[in-house]
């Protein structure tokens, strides 16, 4: 028989060994695939095609975060091949046992890795194709996006990286593979089965004291970051990660000892098989303490990753609802857009149903470093590099309440020695609303103004969705108009709504527009001059929307991806360290079908051991996960968004899914095992 | 004196319809209440089938094994998991405990399967490690024992739950001389304080000498049968035992 012939009647006659690996295997390239499809995917297409960088920026880290998922995956095929192969050192033995040679032996491994890995992929690969054109159905769904012109569409780029990464994936498998039979020794490779694993005993006492003080440890720095996360610093933050880390590590090497003395003191320990599961959990814990923190912390990761990312992509649709209340607005510097777009030959009054046109000012008596003066030091100790010197742009309170209107927002009321600072430029208004507050005045032409309000109003006057448009102080209009003032036109504003009021009109508009003055928006996106010397900026409403959606399906992308993999990964080692001492467990269950354990019994004890192997992480996990979701969600808050729910929902049924899909799959695999 | 075990014309065939192999051909015998009967023979002589059959480990293919009066060949599912946990204690070679749990917990775990009150069973299991001079491992684990530690406390978790029979399957195989000289006497005194009844099945004529009656099988079948009898040194009976032994090994027969 030939190694080929060998190694396929092997992998049929181990099938149930394998249904773990597969699993992991035809998951794992799926993902890889469908998330490397992304920028193909239709409607992924329409926004990318709409030229804004942020999303090609954004498809650029999928491809970078891919890297790191593939070493991930990388890792947890090679650990779980590890895992294949111990199951199986005996059936190596006798091979060698009988003659045949170590490369024969290795070449026969060689076969079953390539058979393995090729089926996987094949399968993986259709898995993916089908699932990435559920997934962008699903997203498009998500965020409400037309999927008539939905087409089955299969990303070439994608499947030749997938290929090509999990071919070296497995290249590395085979190399440690071929490298594990070398390694053997033929006695223990016989004797594999014989070998039962050490017994780690550890001092009691120093377990409780040891599982008391992580508790307290733990639930301190949770505190910490759940109630008073908000006023936190940087580094206190990284302290407080730290704690968690050595917690959690400490917690689950003293887990065992812990939980076996009280749960020996309980009267219920000596009921049926229960101190025999209770001994085979902690005697488990034990040995594998530390994968177990890593993959507590792992799902924890996990589950606030997809709490929050699904919770910010509410918040970004909603955000998004009152970011484009106009069609287009345009900031046109030296010259009035309305002559602008004239001499281009797109007149206004062509394409635009209403429109107003605004002056913005400026006066070398109200430069940024005024608007912020009280904590000045402070700012440009921050941002040593910017300008306070340049001028800031000033509106007059009349105009000001014309975009309001025009915006539908309330009108501002500012008496006459009074200004207001419009502003949804956060790393600015990190200083102008101390300043404010400390009741800050500027003058202006001799005459002195105080705030009007107490704070910034976080308004936009420019359409950009998720960045920020330009800072802006509103002054009465006498002060402005004052003859002697030292005001100037610094730019023109123009906002307008479309002749046309559905989508595909106003991407032909847009056309028209964009047609002409493109390559001067460009330039301004690059920080260049204009070709032909007058500088604009301009966004349209259909813009702006793709651009968000196109953010916030791949903050969403991002999210799951690295979720998904993450709860595969934690997942699927719990699985296969399970599976692989079920091989141990036999003889356990053996003895205790001797001592007259009935198969009820049998079976509950073994289901109760899988049970608390998969909850205990998931428990410590989530306990962690809820001040950490408390803490994000109070940071949200802070920039509007309001509730958590539907991403936990979201991200527990995912957790659901995968998690107890593979709690299923081991119960199943073990219980075959042991009959 | 009742009959605890009594195996009636038990035949057991391997293999396929093409070529059978009887272990076990047409065999009888009984075992009353408080009797310690030792099974010898060569290997591949049925000794160890006969155990498995008698321990519900395996059935037999015709014939009848009944213990205390229920033939066991009938039960299944619950009463048979029932049968196991109340009416037999096993004792194997290779002790066969539970290595993640202490030999306090072996023990005990017998008699919790067998759904009795913890009250009652830290009783039990004090005064069965006293008995059987574990006292003071009670709290180890395998892993932390003698070989012959291991098997006595293999021993206690047997009888702890005062089962009609214990059956031993080459309980000293494992053990030096020290410890199986040990593992014997423990096993007498069980037998002689407890009225336990036992049924050891073993080629080392040494262990076997501790039983009362010797059945020695070859070939599937009762060669013959010898008693301990009363006031007999236990060396002489170790003497006729290995007499025996000699020509069960075939050189007799070759003789003739």
């Amino acid at each position: 028989m030939n190694s080929f012939k060998l190694a396929l009647k092997n992998i049929r006659k181990s099938w149930s060994d394998y249904t773990v690996y597969f699993l992991t295997l035809i998951i794992g390239v799926a993902i890889f695939y469908m998330f490397n499809s992304i920028g193909t995917q239709g409607i992924m297409e329409d926004v990318s095609k709409s030229g804004n960088d942020k999303v090609k920026m954004l498809i650029t880290a999928i491809e970078v975060v891919s890297v790191a998922v593939a070493v991930v995956l990388g890792l947890l095929i090679i650990y779980a091949n590890n895992f294949l192969i111990k199951r199986r050192k005996k059936e190596f033995g006798i091979y060698l046992l009988l003659g045949m040679s170590k490369k024969k032996v290795s070449k026969i491994l060689v076969c079953e890795t390539c058979i393995v890995g090729a089926v996987s992929m094949l399968v993986g690969l259709l898995v993916g194709i089908f699932g990435s054109q559920f997934l962008s159905i699903i997203v498009a769904k998500m965020f409400a996006v037309d999927v008539t012109s939905y087409t089955f569409s299969i990303s070439r780029k994608a499947a030749v990286i997938t290929v090509i990464s999990f071919i070296m994936i497995f290249f590395v498998v085979l190399l440690f593979n071929t490298g594990t039979i070398s390694k053997y020794k033929l006695i223990d490779l016989i004797n594999a089965e014989k070998k039962g694993e050490k017994q780690i005993i550890k001092n009691t006492k120093i377990s409780i004291v040891l599982f008391i003080v992580s508790m307290i440890i733990l639930v301190i720095a949770y505190i910490r970051i759940g109630i008073y996360g908000n006023r936190i610093m940087g580094r206190e933050f990284a302290f407080l990660a730290g704690l968690i880390v050595v917690g959690t590590f400490v917690m689950f090497w003293s887990f065992a000892g812990f939980f076996q003395s009280v749960m020996s003191r309980n009267k219920g320990y000596k009921k049926g098989l229960n101190s025999f599961v209770v001994r085979q959990f902690s005697g488990n814990m034990n040995t594998s303490a530390f994968s177990f923190a890593l993959i507590s912390l792992l799902l924890m990761a996990a589950i606030c990753a997809f709490s929050s990312g699904f919770s910010f992509r509410t918040y970004l649709n909603k955000r998004l609802g009152n970011a484009t209340p106009v069609d287009l607005t345009m900031r046109v510097w030296s010259v009035k857009p309305t002559e602008y777009l004239a001499s281009k030959g797109i007149a206004v009054d062509g394409w635009a149903k209403e429109y107003i046109e605004l002056p913005v000012y400026e006066s070398n008596e109200i430069t940024i470093g005024d608007t912020v003066a009280p904590v000045l030091e402070e700012a440009k100790k921050t941002f040593m590099h910017a300008n306070w010197e340049s001028t800031e742009n000033v509106m007059r309170l009349s105009d000001y309440n014309k975009i309001e209107r025009a915006f539908g927002r309330e009108e501002l009321k500012v008496a006459d020695d009074q200004y207001a600072v419009v502003s949804d430029f956060d790393l600015l208004n990190q200083f102008q609303i101390p300043s404010i507050k400390q009741g800050n005045k500027f003058n202006v032409g001799g005459k002195e103004y105080g705030p009007a309000y107490d704070s910034v109003n976080y308004e936009y006057i420019l359409m950009s969705g998720l960045t920020a448009s330009m800072g802006t102080i509103v002054l009465p209009d006498a002060a402005v108009d004052d003859e002697n003032s030292s005001f100037r036109v610094d730019s023109y504003l123009l906002i307008a709504d479309y002749k046309t009021s559905d989508k595909t009109g106003r991407y032909e508009t847009d056309a028209l527009i964009m047609d002409q003055v493109g390559a001067s928006v460009e330039a301004a996106d690059n920080g260049e001059d204009a070709p032909d010397g007058i500088n604009i900026q301009l966004s349209t409403k259909n813009q702006v929307e793709d651009a968000s959606i196109g953010i916030s399906v791949i903050v969403v992308f991002l999210v799951l991806y690295i979720g998904v993999v993450f709860v595969v990964a934690c997942a699927a080692i719990i699985a296969l360290k399970l599976l692989s001492d079920s091989i141990d467990s036999i003889r356990k269950f053996r003895i205790l079908t001797r001592i007259g354990a009935g198969e009820d019994m049998r079976k509950k004890a073994l289901f109760m051991q899988v049970l608390m192997n998969f909850l205990l992480p998931l428990i410590s996990a989530s306990f962690g996960s809820i001040f950490i979701l408390v803490f994000i969600k109070g940071l949200l808050a802070s920039v509007g968004m309001v509730s958590l729910g539907p991403g936990i929902a979201v991200s527990a049924l995912i957790m659901l899914l995968i998690y107890g899909g593979y709690f299923l799959t081991t119960y199943e695999g073990c219980r075959k095992i042991i009959r | 004196m009742s009959v605890i075990l009594e195996v009636k014309n038990a035949e057991k065939y391997y293999g396929n319809k093409g070529s059978l192999t009887a272990a076990l051909n047409d065999l009888s015998f009984s075992v009353e209440e408080g009797e310690f009967v030792g099974i010898m023979g060569a290997s591949g002589s049925g000794k160890t089938t006969l155990l498995n059959c008698i321990s519900t480990i395996d059935r037999l293919s015709a014939g009848k094994a009944m213990v205390g009066g229920e033939d066991i060949s009938e039960l299944k599912g619950k009463k048979l998991d029932e049968f196991r946990s109340r009416k037999l204690g096993f004792i194997f070679q290779d002790f066969n405990l539970l290595d993640t749990m202490t030999a306090e917990e072996n023990i005990s775990l017998a008699l919790s399967i067998k759904g009795e009150k913890p009250a009652e069973m830290e009783k039990k299991v004090k005064d069965i490690a006293e008995k059987l001079g574990i006292s003071e491992v009670l709290g180890k684990f395998p892993s932390e024992m003698s070989g012959g530690q291991k098997q006595r406390v293999a021993a206690a978790r047997a009888v702890v739950t005062d089962p009609e029979l214990v059956l031993a399957d080459e309980p000293t195989g494992a053990l030096d001389s020290k410890a199986s000289k040990a593992l014997m006497e423990s096993l007498l005194k069980l037998n002689n304080e407890l009225g336990s009844t036992i049924l050891m099945v073993t080629h080392d004529a040494f262990s076997a000498s501790y039983a009362g009656r010797i059945i020695f099988i070859k070939d599937g079948k009762i060669f013959t049968e010898i008693v301990r009898e009363k006031g007999e040194e236990r060396k002489d009976f170790f003497k006729r035992i290995v007499d025996v032994t000699t020509v069960l090994g075939g050189e007799i027969d070759e003789l003739i």
